[in-house]
Order: structure tokens, then C-alpha cells, then sequence
């Protein structure tokens, strides 16, 4: 799991702050007012403040409990206790590399990374979060009926390219849905959703509420499970 | 002595005196990971029982403190608590997911007001921490922080313009402290503002807020409600605060010269063994950083 696919790029705008979990990792992920994105331990070396609460002041991050600021590359710049103060270069928060790519933000928490494998002429449609092990969720897939996709049930296949990467495909409907899964916890994981660039918006929006009924299957099949 | 061990020989506040219920009813909760329960009998004495065992109590600063040694080391005193003239408000109760020492720590922080208490306590740009001192009192073996000063916009209840507000800090035992502020209302005497931390366990604590206030003006309930607001968004620092406990290895996170009261706090619990909710190696969390900056 070099690069895992954390949140879509139009879910976090210029100035928003956002948590993300890879692995054991908790991150903050946030991007500047000019759109520069990072990716962090979210922990303040200050007081262990997870800086995902923290606010965007223009080019930095603000941590909120006593809003020091970091700047791009991690380093703090700006202590308001000591406004005069030049704080040590050596006040840094621990980064990871992040990029975007197909309309999703990838993080690595490896030290090599190589580039995301995802198509560049993919549309975003969703991320969304299930309360039911990864596992669950992809058996619930799998045993999926398409009707609630296309109400004619057309030929879709599911293709598993990797662990976290999955595409299902209609030949007939023209769709080709591109699923993320990232695992957050033994409980909890995420998907972000994309379907090629030519989907028609009414089949974007069905694919959502398909997304909507898949969630409300797998964490009621799971309930089932473990009660 | 282990961390529980040395835990147990102090004094921990369990209810407030006032709403504790009437017999038959009772009260559970849970200290040092122990469950205890709180009786009123019919005559209206109180006790406190852990698995049949009745422990000592003592009543005092409006609320009901037990202890789990049959020798407990002394209360603390708090000396503005017989001043008949002031009134006493017993704030109830916040539960918050933390390290009790983290609790504590926190309620000795000044920096934090202008983020965390917006326009109450604290305002930007007024977020600079001046000098102060930081004494360890010998005799009462208690952290002393004097000469602290800081902007507030509406330093209390009573208060409608910014002040800048002085303050004492003092800690007494590992789990208490008591802060003695500007009155808004009158320079001759100072408002007291304490924090009762009833230990969970390691990682969650019950927090007692307790006031002696000149206040003539505002009701109890807008007393109350002021000091809840401000404890809730304390609670939304301490539960997010990582490691969940209080590290007390100097490398695990940076302190500056504002910091002075909390690097004096951790030191104290440090050398008295108050390990209770402390962290004490960086092994112990793989998650610290190496990072290391003296105060300047
Ligand atoms: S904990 Fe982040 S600034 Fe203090
Ligand atoms: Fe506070």
C-alpha cells in the first residue's frame, strides 16, 4: 500500500483542514490558501495536539490549542505566546509525501512511494464511509444484484485490480465505476467513488444512491454477523 | 512504589455534598479504576464503600473526598474557603476522556485562551505570554507560579471590558490546583478558581470545578454556566491531545517559556513518583517525536 487514496481533491478546498488515516497513521491533510496540499502526523510537537483541529492561516497551519504556525514544509514559523520570537528550525511536525492524481488526494507513509496507478479522465462522484470491516463491505459488493445500478441488469463485471483498487463495468450501459477502498480502522473503512469522464450526470447521481443503498447492506449484513 | 500505589495515598473529590442522593438511593462511580459507591444513611451520614470496604471521607470545599489508604497524606488547605464573606460555587461536573494530569495541566495554561476561549478569556492579537516566575514551595511542597498576567476580553462573569488579568497558579497535590485571579469587581481581594480532578483511571478523569468568588451580581446558574462553557471547550483540547497520557520524558514534546508552569509540573510529578496517568519513557509511545528544544 504505497499510495493510498485518502479523500477526493474537491472534498478538501483551498483552506480546509482534514483528518485521514492510513494504516496505523492518523494525518492531517490540508491544503493552503493557494492550494499547496500537505500531509502530516497529526500531533503537534508542541502539546500532542492533533493539528487536524487546526485552522488554515493563509500559507500555514495553525495548530488550535495555542495556534502555533507551520508552514509548507512542516516547520514552525510563528509561536503567538512569543510574537518576537524566531522559533528553532527545529520545530517541525513529521510530513509524508501526498500528491493528487484523477481527481484524488494519494498519501504514502512509505518512504518510497511510486506514482498512483488511476486514470486521468475519471469524474469524481463520492467518498463515502462504512461502519463494517473492509472485508464485509467488499463481500457485500461482490454478492451485489446490479438492478439497483441499471434497472436492466446489463452485463456489469467486476474487475479487483488490486487490493484497494476495484472497477466494475457495464459493456452495454457504458459505465465503468472506479472504487477506492481505504481501511480506517477493524470497524470502519471509507470508499471514494469515480466513474468515467462521459457518465451522464442522472447515471452519476443513481451510482451515489447506489453507493447509499451498498452501505445500508453492508452494515446491516455485518450487524447480522456479529450479533 | 508503583504509579496506583502512590495514587492512592491522596484525597480525590467523588460528588458534590449538596447532590448526593437521599437514602435509600445511592451513587456509583469509579476511582483509580475502582468502583465505588456513595451512600447517604438515614440520619444523613455519608460513606463510601468499595467492595464492602468503607473507605475514609472527608467533606470539605463543598464536595464529598475519599481516599483508598486507611492514612492518607492531608488535604490541601485552601485558606480563602473560611472567608464567610465570599461564595462558594461548586460547578459540577465534567467528564473528560484525558489523563488526569492532563486536566491539570491545561487549567495551569494561559496560552491557550485566545484559541480555545475566544473573546472570553482570550483574544487575538493579544496572545503574547509575558514573563512570570515558577517556584517549587519547599514547605508545603506544592508548584507556585506567580506574576502571571494576560489580556482577557471578559475575564468573568462580573467582568464587561477587557482586563489584563493577573494570576497565581498553585498546585497542592498531583490532582488539584487552584488559580487566585483579579477580581473584576474589586482590587482589594482576588476570586478563586479551583479544579478537583477525580481519577477514572490513567485515561479518564470526572473534573470538579469549584469557585470563592466576590460576586454579588450574577446567579448561581450564570456562574455555573460560564465555568461549564469554558471547561467544555477545554474538553474539546484534552480529548484530542496525543499520547492520551501526560509525557513526562522532556524529548516527547517542546516546550517554550511560556510553558514554564507545565515543565515545573511534570518535573514535580516526576520526582514525588506521581506517575498515575503519566507517560515516563518515549518507549512507551512510539509515536513521540525526537524533536528537542529547550526553553529559551
Ligand atoms: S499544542 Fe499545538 S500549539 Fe500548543
Ligand atoms: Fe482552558
Amino acid at each position: 500500500m504505497t499510495n493510498v487514496a485518502v479523500g477526493l481533491s474537491k472534498d478538501l478546498p483551498n483552506g480546509r483542514v482534514m483528518r485521514a488515516i492510513v494504516g496505523e497513521q492518523d494525518l492531517v491533510v490540508w491544503r493552503s490558501k493557494s492550494g499547496v496540499l500537505s500531509a502530516w502526523d497529526n500531533r503537534c510537537p508542541h502539546r500532542g495536539m492533533r493539528l487536524s483541529h487546526g485552522f488554515v492561516r493563509g500559507e500555514a497551519l495553525a495548530c488550535v490549542y495555542h495556534g502555533w504556525h507551520y508552514d509548507k514544509t512542516a516547520t514552525c514559523r510563528y509561536i503567538p505566546a512569543h510574537p518576537e520570537l524566531e522559533p528553532p528550525e527545529t520545530i517541525k511536525a513529521q510530513r509524508f509525501s501526498s500528491t493528487e492524481k484523477g481527481g484524488l488526494i494519494w498519501v504514502s507513509i512509505e518512504e518510497q512511494s511510486t506514482e498512483p496507478s488511476i486514470p486521468d479522465n475519471l469524474k469524481a462522484i463520492r467518498s463515502i464511509s462504512f461502519a463494517c470491516p473492509m472485508m464485509a463491505l467488499k463481500q457485500v459488493i461482490r454478492d451485489l444484484d446490479f438492478t439497483l445500478v441499471k434497472d436492466d441488469n446489463s452485463g456489469w463485471v467486476i474487475q479487483e485490480k488490486s487490493d484497494d483498487q476495484w472497477m466494475m463495468k457495464s459493456i452495454k450501459a457504458n459505465i465503468s465505476l472506479h472504487l477506492f477502498f481505504q481501511n480506517l480502522s477493524e470497524q470502519t473503512c471509507k470508499i471514494h467513488a469515480l466513474a468515467n469522464s462521459d457518465c451522464a450526470p442522472d447515471t452519476m447521481k443513481k451510482m451515489s444512491q447506489a453507493l447509499e443503498h451498498i452501505r445500508r447492506l453492508a452494515e446491516k449484513h455485518y450487524e447480522v454477523v456479529v450479533s | 512504589m508503583n504509579a496506583l500505589d502512590h495514587a492512592k495515598q491522596y484525597w480525590y473529590p467523588v460528588a458534590i455534598l449538596d447532590s448526593i442522593p437521599t437514602y435509600p438511593d445511592v451513587k456509583n462511580t469509579r476511582l483509580l479504576g475502582m468502583d465505588i459507591t456513595i451512600t447517604r444513611q438515614k440520619d444523613g451520614a455519608l460513606s463510601v464503600a468499595h467492595n464492602e470496604e468503607n473507605w475514609l471521607i472527608n467533606e470539605v470545599y463543598d464536595h464529598l473526598w475519599t481516599s483508598p489508604s486507611k492514612t492518607p497524606k492531608p488535604i490541601f488547605d485552601v485558606p480563602e474557603a473560611q472567608e464567610r464573606d465570599r461564595r462558594f460555587v461548586p460547578c459540577g461536573v465534567v467528564r473528560v476522556r484525558c489523563s488526569p494530569l492532563r486536566a491539570v495541566e491545561n487549567f495551569l495554561d494561559i496560552a491557550h485562551f485566545p484559541f480555545v476561549h475566544t473573546d472570553i478569556l482570550g483574544s487575538e492579537p493579544h496572545t503574547e505570554v509575558a514573563p512570570y516566575s515558577v517556584d517549587i514551595d519547599d514547605d508545603k511542597d506544592e508548584v507556585i507560579a506567580t506574576k502571571v498576567k494576560f489580556f482577557q476580553p471578559q475575564a468573568a462573569k462580573s467582568a464587561s471590558d477587557g482586563i489584563i488579568t493577573d494570576y497565581v497558579y498553585r498546585v497542592p497535590s498531583p490532582m488539584n490546583a487552584i488559580l487566585y485571579k483579579t477580581c473584576p469587581t474589586r482590587d482589594d481581594v482576588q476570586d478563586v478558581i479551583a479544579i478537583f480532578v477525580q481519577p477514572i483511571d490513567e485515561e479518564t478523569c470526572d473534573v470538579w470545578p469549584w469557585m470563592a468568588l466576590y460576586d454579588d451580581d450574577s446567579t448561581m446558574a450564570e456562574m455555573i454556566e460560564f465555568q461549564q462553557l469554558i471547561f467544555l471547550q477545554d474538553r474539546s483540547i484534552l480529548e484530542n491531545q496525543v499520547p492520551t497520557k501526560l509525557p513526562l520524558d522532556p524529548k516527547m514534546e517542546i516546550p517554550t517559556r511560556a510553558d514554564l508552569t507545565s515543565i515545573a509540573y511534570r518535573r514535580w510529578l516526576k520526582r514525588r513518583g506521581a506517575l498515575y496517568g503519566a507517560l515516563l519513557n518515549t518507549t512507551d509511545n512510539p509515536k513521540g517525536t525526537s524533536n528537542s528544544v529547550a526553553a529559551e
